[in-house]
């Protein structure tokens, strides 16, 4: 169990991490969402007391970190697969973690070949890739099979099986009743992957739920009909208060009103539909409708949306 | 105990430490074969003159493990690799006393073996050539002054890496303290006519233990006069912990 109490982290008059709180339940894995410098890093390194928080505590099972004495015991943190120094090789780089902790040369030819690197353990990490960089950084978040384990962007650099491969390893530590604090910007990822959310912006709390409740909450939800004879439907669907966006000559798509309504109303009115189907925005939307005033660095789209009738 | 092996397996990993290492053993050596082997009148060489030419020419070798142990800290903080050490120790003081030990240990350890294989080649050549060596407490003196002297310029360029945290600025720094900082210091000194300057040269001062009696105008050589610069150094890892305590990493 994480618990973060009221952290603040404040760099100069800039405030990274405002009064953050939240916790983080074993058995499941929580996502940490935020846009572009909304604090999720600083507030990771807090929790690592890597940086030294203003106010507030980030407690592991009750304890700040720098309490615990061999940390990769209990909690595995990648923070940045770039923390490698390139001249090292891969099995160098994880006995100066290992041997810190009084942790064996077995142990590491174990996670090695956990995270596939076992061909390439006597190569400088230099001339890795991001991927096996990852799978590196992955490595020593298992070294001391810990019940809790933090990682920031995990999913950074890997291709398609990479990521699968990682979301496939995060949700059986879930499974296996431990604590996994994610964070990513790969939306569609967390989506498959995490059970709940935390997200941020500006260093605040936004919202913490799970993400089936966030998507419901947040997200749009329309009523895609196609029909060769959808005018018909247009007037009794305004009446009824709905929004209709035209997709072509027999499509539209309505918000406001269920597809129970529509279907008796296309019956009332003897239009065929061709197509009736409830449609959810995605964690992405959900996130993005979120944090429209959470974003430190917005874009424009060049491309306007479909015109609302 | 794990943090030292820790430690030790980050230092030996790395390509510079061999580099600088290597560099630190070969050049004091062919310095003692070359004048060893070509010197005339060998018989008017003493066991003094081998001593100083062994001490002397490893004050380099010194500075360079200072390099060896200087980018043992900046090295981790410019990869980012201090996240890493900190985050699986949590207490950061017992990590950077582990690194400091180490470095030290193997300055120390490094300088001890290089003197005296130098001073066992030279021997054996100019023994060779039939000159005749004596050694007196002087000469001990120096060499233990020499491995001090190691022990000390290795402490200085953790303690300068510590606060500066830049491999770049740090080892320039620890280079140009010796080689020009304390020289200008002394001409200025010179110009305010200040009585025995090197009293306030901390490194200037504690090259007289590394000098023996024959190659020192000055009385008061001996490992005394390591005194400022131990104390030097002493601050400078004290303060360079201390902030690395209370830092972000």
């Amino acid at each position: 169990m994480i618990e973060i109490q009221g952290l603040t982290k404040r760099f100069g008059k800039t405030v990274a991490v405002d009064q953050l709180s939240f916790q983080v339940t074993p058995g499941r894995v929580t996502g940490f969402l935020g846009p572009n410098g909304s604090g999720k890093s600083t507030a990771m390194r807090c929790m690592l007391a890597l940086d030294r928080p203003d106010a507030g505590a980030a407690l592991f099972d009750g304890r700040p970190y720098q309490t615990i004495k061999r940390p990769l015991f209990e909690i595995g943190a990648l923070l940045d697969a770039g923390y490698v120094h390139p001249g090292r090789t891969a099995r160098n780089h994880l006995r100066t973690i290992a041997s810190s902790n009084g942790i064996g040369l077995k142990r590491i030819s174990e996670v090695l070949e956990l995270v596939g690197l076992t061909e390439v353990a006597k190569r400088r990490v230099g001339g890795f890739s991001l991927g096996m960089r990852q799978r590196l950084g992955l490595a020593s978040v298992l070294l001391g099979d810990p019940h809790t384990v933090i990682l920031d962007e995990p999913a950074n650099g890997l291709d398609p099986e990479g990521i699968r491969w990682m979301r496939d390893v995060l949700v059986h530590l879930a499974s296996q009743g431990k604590t996994v604090l994610v964070s990513s910007h790969l939306l569609s990822e967390m989506a498959l992957m995490a059970n709940d959310l935390v997200l941020i912006g500006r260093g605040r709390l936004v919202e913490t739920s799970s993400v089936e409740t966030f998507v419901a909450k947040h997200a749009r939800q329309w009523v895609r009909v196609q029909s060769p004879n959808v005018d018909s439907l247009r007037q009794p669907l305004i009446e009824f208060g709905a929004a209709i966006t035209v997709v072509d000559d027999t499509t539209v798509e309505i918000v406001g009103v269920g597809a129970a309504t529509i279907g008796e109303l296309a019956a009332r009115h003897g239009v065929v539909l061709h197509e009736l189907a409830p449609q959810q925005g995605s964690l992405e939307d959900a996130f993005l409708e979120v944090t429209a005033n959470s974003q430190e660095y917005r874009t424009h789209s060049p491309f306007a949306p479909p015109q609302v009738s | 105990m794990d943090l030292l092996r820790s430690e030790w397996i980050k230092l030996r990993t790395i390509r510079v430490t061999y580099v600088l290492t290597i560099i630190a053993g070969v050049f004091p050596l062919l310095i003692v074969v070359l004048v060893a082997a070509l010197a005339d009148n060998v018989i008017d060489i003493t066991g003094s003159d081998l001593v100083s030419m062994v001490t002397q020419s490893m004050v380099l070798s010194a500075l360079l493990l200072g390099v060896v142990s200087t980018l043992s800290i900046t090295n981790e903080y410019g990869n980012g690799t201090i996240r890493v050490s900190f985050a699986a120790t949590p207490n950061r003081r017992k990590v950077l006393v582990a690194k400091g030990v180490v470095a030290l240990a193997f300055s120390m350890a490094i300088t001890t073996i290089v003197m005296l294989v130098a001073f066992a080649t030279g021997s054996t050549i100019l023994n060779n050539r039939d000159a005749i060596l004596s050694f007196d407490s002087h000469t001990n003196s120096a060499m233990v002054g020499l491995v001090l002297l190691s022990g000390m310029l290795c402490l200085l360029g953790y303690g300068v890496g510590l606060i500066i945290r830049n491999s770049a600025a740090s080892v320039t720094l620890l280079v140009l303290w010796p080689l020009l900082l304390e020289n200008l210091a002394r001409i200025v000194l010179a110009v305010a006519k200040v009585k025995d300057p090197t009293v306030w040269l901390p490194y200037q001062s504690a090259l007289r233990m590394v000098s023996t009696p024959e190659f020192s105008s000055d009385e008061s050589s001996g490992l005394a006069a390591g005194i400022p610069l131990a104390i030097v150094v002493i601050v400078l890892v004290a303060v360079g912990i201390m902030i690395n305590e209370r830092r972000d990493a």
